[in-house]
């Protein structure tokens, strides 16, 4: 059975490299974003304010929502743009729009987290440093942020692994990860039995081999003086 | 722009819609919540055996993206002849909106079960003990007070997962279910118009959440959750 | 670790455990209802033998036997360990309907009536969450009586209090006394252990250094028990 599906693995494969691929490119944007809006949120400013709203929008909107309309909504900027400049532009390449939809959401979601860790962080660390002489950016550089990371590193690790099979929706928008490589193999061979239940396995093990690499980043800070509070 | 604002015909299919997104989200937390205490005691009381499979389970459908499980029982398992028949197939398989229901409570249920498990690991000594000290057999202890205490506990995080499996509702209009965002698009489609339709519904999607925390809140306020004016 | 401690309560005794923390009043005192194991040694209670043995037994009889006496010997916790779950009255009913398997109309007459003994008559609809701490405990001595047991073991009953509130409880325990209850109390209310003992123990280092009427603590023997009893004069 699993023969007629063989001469796919090699196509197959790339799909799940890039599914990889996609979030390890996501993740880095999405916890800066997520950094700066738990520090606004914390700033008891104007910004505070303008980090609540982000965090409420996409903590309602359906991530698949989000995409098409980082998808759509490029296009139709792009378009708009070109035709009144009078030059025709390129449509937005999938993985970009994918990429970016991802990046705001998942920044939004990681910005609940480190913001719960700030709420946390107890003020005589802060007040340590400042007790030996550290300006407010250098208590918010050494003491603060380092910190909220080292706390978060098991929360946010969790968050990785949703941001896995929620990028499986790029394949919506024609981003040639592993699920749409799967619909592609699923047509050729006509058994999508056997085609999604072996991208269901390689989900499986993208998502244990990003487990097993959480679980190796967790000793690490807890080796470094543990997760915090 | 507005031409898709003006149709009537793209309200009505929003109206629509939300019922079938309210009613998705609904029914797949009930059962969601039957299937997910089940596991969570079979992972806590079950044996070997039990805490094994369910451990499996919650591994297999946390880990498998809800698109893949859903191409999987819509394209997948109607092409095994011998399901033809069963009541498999006339209780799930026969509509893309029972197809969907049953993906989203499998998938739901293993993020409960791992929701209760952690509600069962909070709840305090005392609690129990003060079911032991008055008699009650073990069996009783579990029944009438960790399962109370657990779901009770659980109440914040049933409701960020009420929200989660909101958004996963979402999904299933690739499987050509006409919720909410499957009327966005396919509205979108005959319009030729995009991205209005879901800009529409993302806020309707946003006033449901609030509707949940609302609802929540109210919950939670209630005496019996532990609200009310508590004097110490 | 405990070793070599005896107790014996008559009916009607009521004796007191008294010491400091980590001297293992409380763990004595848990031994006696078997939700701490002992190593070693045996309850007797109503001229039936629990031997220690049975506490760790996987042997549903054992376990049976255990039900049992937990049934017999009523516990009030420092800490109340009220189920927020269910109403004050819902707290005192559910041992006699679960346990000793009263109809619901049986169990509620019940619990009503010691709710009412406890002064807490008008509260038997609130939530652990709408009751003061003292309040609470009170339901909780409401929900020990409610069983009907044959004797009650307190576990420093007034430790999780508000000073302000240790007053109602120790009423209510003193009341019980007179009545010529069984009662085995773990406290540190020196002046309340003096006022309701037949019996009082001053246990340190997991043992008995000193036993008899609570007249021993207007006399202490042993240099321990008139250190301990310094640091309460004032």
């Amino acid at each position: 059975m699993l023969e007629v599906a063989a001469p796919y693995f090699a196509f197959w494969s790339l799909g799940a490299a890039f599914t990889l691929g996609l979030s390890v490119a996501v993740f880095p944007a999405a916890v800066l974003l997520g950094l700066a809006s738990a520090l606004a949120f914390h700033s008891g400013r104007a910004a505070a304010g303008a980090a609540s709203i982000y965090f409420a929008i996409f903590r309602g909107l359906p991530e698949i929502l989000v995409i098409l309309a980082a998808f759509h909504g490029v296009n139709i900027l792009l378009r708009t743009v070109g035709t009144g400049a009078g030059v025709a532009l390129p449509t937005i390449d999938p993985f970009l729009a994918a990429w970016l939809a991802l990046a705001v959401q998942f920044g939004a979601y990681a910005g609940v987290i480190m913001s719960d860790w700030l709420r946390i962080q107890p003020a005589g660390l802060s007040e340590a440093g400042a007790a030996v002489g550290m300006t407010r950016s250098q208590i918010r550089r050494r003491i603060v942020i380092p910190l909220v990371l080292r706390g978060a590193t098991a929360s946010l690790g969790n968050l990785f692994l949703v941001l896995l099979k929620v990028s499986a929706l790029a394949s919506l928008i024609g981003v040639e990860e592993l699920s749409r490589r799967t619909a592609i193999v699923s047509g050729a061979i006509r058994d999508p039995l056997l085609a999604y239940s072996i991208a269901a396995v390689l989900y499986l093990m993208i998502s244990a081999l990003a487990e097993i690499g959480q679980n190796l980043l967790e000793r690490r800070s807890h080796r470094r003086g543990g997760a915090g509070a | 722009m507005s031409g898709v604002l003006a149709s009537p015909a793209f309200w009505s299919a929003i109206w629509q819609g939300a019922l079938v997104t309210v009613s998705l989200t609904l029914l797949s937390m009930a059962a969601g919540v039957v299937l997910g205490a089940a596991l969570a005691a079979m992972r806590l009381k079950g044996g070997p055996l039990g805490r094994t499979l369910a451990w499996s389970y919650v591994f297999v459908f946390r880990g498998v993206p809800v698109l893949i499980l859903l191409f999987l029982f819509y394209y997948g398992l109607p092409r095994v002849p011998a399901l033809r028949g069963t009541w498999f197939w006339d209780l799930v398989l026969v509509s893309p909106y029972r197809t969907a229901l049953f993906v989203l409570t499998i998938n739901n249920a293993a993020y409960i079960a791992e929701i209760f498990r952690g509600g069962f690991v909070a709840i305090p000594r005392g609690m129990i003990e003060a079911g032991r000290a008055v008699g009650m057999t073990p069996r009783q202890v579990f029944a009438r007070i960790e399962m109370p205490l657990a779901l009770r506990g659980s109440l914040g995080s049933l409701g960020n997962e009420t929200v989660a499996v909101m958004k996963a509702s979402a999904i299933t209009s690739v499987i050509t279910v006409n919720d909410l965002m499957g009327g966005a698009r396919r509205v979108g489609d005959i319009w030729l118009e995009p991205l209005t339709p879901l800009l529409v519904v993302g806020f309707v999607y946003l006033l449901m959440v609030m509707g949940i925390d609302y609802a929540v809140a109210r919950l939670r306020a209630l005496p019996l959750m532990g609200g009310g004016m508590a004097q110490r | 670790m405990l070793h070599g401690i005896d107790l014996w309560a008559g009916r009607g005794d009521v004796v007191t455990l008294i010491g400091a923390s980590g001297s293992g009043k409380s763990t004595f005192i848990r031994c006696l209802n078997f939700l701490e194991q002992p190593d070693a040694g045996e309850v007797i209670a109503g001229g039936e033998v629990f031997p220690a043995t049975a506490g760790r037994s996987r042997r549903r009889a054992d376990r049976m036997r255990i039900d049992r006496l937990r049934t017999r010997v009523g516990m009030v916790f420092q800490s109340f360990n009220l189920w927020p779950h269910r109403t004050a009255l819902a707290n005192v009913a559910e041992g006699p309907m679960l346990v000793l398997g009263l109809s619901r109309t049986e169990a509620t007459d019940r619990a009503r009536h010691y709710l009412g003994k406890v002064g807490l008559a008008d509260r038997t609809d609130h939530y652990p969450s709408q009751l003061s701490g003292g309040q609470q405990q009170r339901v909780a001595i409401a929900r020990a009586l409610a069983m009907d047991p044959e004797a009650i073991l307190f576990d420093e009953p007034t430790s999780a209090l508000d000073p302000e509130l240790v007053g109602e409880v120790l009423s209510v325990i003193a009341d019980l006394a007179s009545e010529g209850r069984t009662m085995v109390i773990v406290t540190h209310e020196m002046s309340f252990a003096r006022d309701v003992s037949t019996q009082t123990l001053f246990l340190a280092r997991g043992t008995i250094i000193e036993r008899g009427p609570p007249a021993i603590m207007d006399s202490p023997t042993t240099p321990e028990l008139q250190n301990f009893l310094s640091r309460f004069s004032r």
